[in-house]
């Protein structure tokens, strides 16, 4: 299973992208968790406070697809 | 302008609409409010000017630093409109407090730096049946949300509860000003009965100059709603 995982701001250096600035690509066991796919890769889960695929939020315990592309987001709460 | 004219301005000059935060989301949301013509518009804000806040909060300038925002802002926008009714209120929001402002409100606005607050006006304005249109920034970021009792999702059910954040975010000027000016044109739009409104999320990253348009779901167990649209028992949010 391959997903494509984008992140912005302070979570692109727990990401290390590799397909383009924002954008790592990532194989993963099939039936893996995001959380897993996060743990395994150096992104620490706390520090997602949101996450989409496929035009609607996602938890950390969704079980990507091959083919996803999740976007991560850091906590948003300034005003 | 086509879906406003003079019925459009009619509905404006009588709305009220409560705005909770006059940095840098509400400098903009304000400015618009107030320009457009809404009739009343409450200011909520227990924080003063400072000097740090003048990178994104333009209603203010060197000149207001330590003064309280609220009735800072008030001052300037009745020079700009001065048939808007500007209420100031310098507090923090108590739910007892935003109960009585939400009376006879037409929208929420929810411009807060904390989760607190924002958690205190979800609660009261879904409990009062009235819109609450939210947004908030980080850095390069932004979010933009419509929660609409008595259908959910609601506040709660996308935000569960607080993430650490590291304190407050250090905020991009320009994108509190475009995240601002959204929320802006969304709450005319809506007083003005035009379009229909999104039930997700707007997610914005001025970074990456992504808009994302998502859905978001009603959380079984939600302890405002209760998971099903509605109002949850009121002591399961205490």
């Amino acid at each position: 299973m391959t997903v494509l995982i984008k992140a912005g701001g302070m979570l692109t250096d727990y990401l290390r992208p590799d397909v383009d600035a924002y954008t790592r690509r990532v194989e993963g066991p099939d039936g893996a968790t995001l959380r897993q796919i996060l743990e395994s890769i150096g992104v620490p889960p706390g520090h997602v406070a949101m996450a989409f695929a496929n035009g609607g939020l996602i938890t950390l315990g969704y079980v990507p697809r091959d083919g996803d592309v999740i976007t991560l987001r850091p906590p948003v709460q300034g005003g | 302008m086509p879906g406003i004219g003079e019925a459009g301005q009619q509905r404006l000059a009588g709305a009220r609409v409560v705005v909770l935060g006059a940095g840098g989301l509400g400098f903009p949301v304000l400015s618009y409010l107030g320009a457009a013509g809404v009739g009343t518009v409450v200011i909520v804000d227990h924080d003063t000017v400072e000097a740090s806040n003048l990178n994104r909060q333009c209603l203010f300038s060197e000149n207001d630093i330590g003064e309280p925002k609220a009735t800072a802002a008030a001052r300037h926008l009745a020079t700009r409109n001065s048939e808007v009714r500007w209420e100031p209120v310098q507090a923090p929001l108590s739910e007892d407090l935003a109960g009585r402002l939400l009376v006879g409100a037409d929208l929420a606005v929810d411009c807060a730096d904390n989760w607190g607050a924002r958690v205190v006006l979800a609660a009261a304005a879904w409990r009062a049946g009235v819109p609450l249109l939210h947004g908030a920034v980080a850095s390069f970021e932004g979010t933009l949300a419509w929660f609409e009792p008595p259908a959910g999702p609601c506040f709660r059910c996308v935000y569960p509860e607080p993430r650490p954040s590291g304190g407050l975010k250090p905020v991009l000027g320009g994108v509190a000003g475009v995240v601002g000016s959204l929320m802006a044109s969304e709450a005319i739009r809506a007083l003005c009965g035009i379009g229909d409104r999104h039930a997700g999320l707007l997610l914005i990253d001025l970074e990456r100059r992504t808009f994302d348009r998502v859905t978001a779901a009603v959380r079984p167990g939600c302890p405002l709603c209760g998971g099903a649209g509605g109002v949850a028992a009121a002591h399961s949010e205490r």
